[in-house]
């Protein structure tokens, strides 16, 4: 994944934070998006006309229209109840491989940073050495000794997602453990546990929500990507990426197979990468500076 | 009541560590109970280094610190709990040594809570005593520290500090990073503290004036060593002999 550049532990206040999202357009566009796509598929349920996965061959690849507004697939499935119902997979998978390669990565980066020496070492060499797997090379070997399907695909990207949050949660750690509110608390005689986490940890998270956003995208695409190669969320189960993949062979007569899930996957990593990109501009105080003229 | 011995601690700088740096080299001096030891010398000559060690933030390389008796570094498990509470440090910038997300009254009442000094519910009660003893009202207790002074948050740190009940207070340039008006007046309250609770202070810094009214006995150090120690009228007056030749 791209390195992002964050400048860490910058303090803000609430209301600075949520002026400085309202202000910039492009990421309050995302944010709406993705309140959107949560929407769709919190209540894919109610807001589908049709089940997704039955099956009607008689009424397959009909064309948009009437009781099908996006029309049937080869199956004779409602290609847009289908659509709808993808929301819920990609965006649990993003949120979840989001969440948890941060929680994983945020406690290794802590600890790695708050002890240091021999401890540091080794946890920094390991990440060193995920950081040297090829991501998706890794994915691969592990869906090919495991077997496809969206668990050992989930599984592969989070213990390939820690890495980045590790390596930038150690350095916030490491300026922060020089503080002097970390120093009076050793000198309370307060524990390593709770210095950690009470008195480092908060001051760490404001770029860890920003990396964690960005990492969701990342998520996304990489299981739709895998879907589509067969190695992910296999069929019947509505997936953007198994559904591109379904599609290619009938592309060229029935193109809108292939364009809704695409353009589902595109509006979704779009705005994730939006409303990321506006946080990491609302914590970085030269670019806020911009806003504030 | 406070023994330094032969106090050490070496720094490793440069390529690999190649560089050993002498920050504190065979140091040893003694606090009376109550009294106030003042410690001196130039920005680099160590004084905070000794400070950190006496409070136990820093392992020394070699030597001993004995707290009544008991060498704080050789404590462990509930002594070591104890000693901690027994010398306290206060630092140079106040806000700096408070967590900018914590409220005054969580700030305050997180060191008793920890050492189990007060139940939950006299927490609040306590708080309100300890921010009255430092010259704080109440409505202090919901405030931000960056929302505060610079001479409140002392008194804030200050607070902290006495709410374990400490014998010794390691004063690390205390008021140095405050405006003139308000050093007075820490110090002042500093004192009126001392005298009710008979605690001892280490006080370092580099301002020899403030170090000549406040102190009993000085140490001067120098690159890490000490090159005077005595009662501070007659280190003083032989300091300014040597510095006057400078």
């Amino acid at each position: 994944m791209s390195e992002t550049v964050i400048t860490p532990h910058v303090s803000f206040h609430r209301g600075e934070l949520w002026s400085a999202i309202t202000r910039d357009r492009a990421a309050f566009a995302g944010g709406i998006l993705v309140i959107l796509l949560v929407f769709v598929a919190l209540f894919a349920p109610w807001l589908a006309p049709h089940d997704p996965v039955r099956q009607d061959l008689a009424r397959a690849l009909l064309p948009p229209g009437g009781e099908y507004p996006l029309g049937t697939d080869e199956m004779g499935r409602c290609l847009l109840s289908r659509v709808l119902f993808g929301a819920r997979i990609s965006l649990a998978v993003g949120f979840f491989v989001g969440g948890l390669a941060a929680i994983l990565g945020m406690f290794i980066g802590l600890v790695a940073g708050y002890y240091g020496g021999l401890l540091d070492e080794v946890l920094m060499r390991l990440t060193d050495i995920f950081m040297g797997l090829p991501n998706i090379v890794f994915v691969l070997a592990v869906v090919g000794v495991l077997g496809p399907g969206l668990k050992h695909t989930v599984l592969a990207l989070v213990v390939m997602g820690w890495v980045p949050f590790a390596r930038l949660v150690r350095g916030s750690v490491l300026s922060l453990k020089e503080r002097e509110f970390v120093q009076a608390a050793r000198a309370l005689g307060f524990s390593h546990w709770r210095i950690m986490v009470r008195h480092i940890l908060p001051h760490a998270l404001g770029p860890v929500v920003v990396l964690a956003t960005l990492h969701i995208p990342h998520a996304i695409l990489a299981v739709a990507g895998l879907s589509f190669l067969g190695l992910g969320v296999q069929p019947p189960t509505p997936e953007w990426g198994a559904m591109l993949n379904a599609a290619r062979s009938s592309m060229r007569t029935y193109p809108l197979q292939m364009v809704a899930p695409g353009l589902m996957v595109f509006l979704t990593v779009l705005a994730f990468n939006l409303v990321g990109n506006g946080l990491r501009d609302a914590l970085d105080p030269r670019r806020r500076s911009r806003f504030t003229f | 009541m406070l023994q330094v011995e032969n106090l050490r601690k070496y720094f490793r700088d440069g390529w690999w560590g190649r560089r050993l740096v002498k920050a504190v080299d065979g140091v040893s001096f003694a606090i009376e109970a109550g009294s106030t030891f003042g410690l001196v010398g130039e920005s680099g000559a160590g004084k905070s280094t000794v400070g950190r060690l006496v409070a136990g933030l820093l392992r020394p390389t070699d030597g001993r610190v004995l707290f009544e008796g008991r060498d704080i570094f050789k404590a462990n498990g509930r002594e070591a709990f104890y000693l901690r509470r027994k010398i306290q440090i206060i630092f140079q910038n106040p806000e700096g040594a408070l967590n900018p997300r914590m409220r005054i009254g969580e700030i305050l009442a997180e060191p008793l809570l920890v050492h189990r000094l007060v139940r939950g519910r006299h927490v609040r009660e306590r708080v309100g005593e300890l921010l009255a003893m430092v010259g704080l009202g109440p409505e202090f207790y919901s405030r931000y520290p960056w929302e505060m002074s610079g001479g409140q948050n002392q008194r804030v740190v200050i607070a902290r500090a006495l709410s374990l009940g400490p014998s010794l207070l390691v004063l690390d340039e205390p008021t140095s990073a405050l405006d003139v008006s308000v050093q007075a007046q820490v110090f002042q309250l500093l004192k009126q503290i001392q005298n009710k609770m008979r605690l001892a202070y280490l006080l370092i810094s580099h301002d020899l004036e403030l170090v000549s009214r406040v102190a009993g006995e000085v140490a001067v150090l120098h690159q890490g060593r000490l090159v005077e120690q005595g009662p501070a009228a007659s280190v003083f007056s032989h300091l300014c002999v040597v510095y006057g030749h400078k």
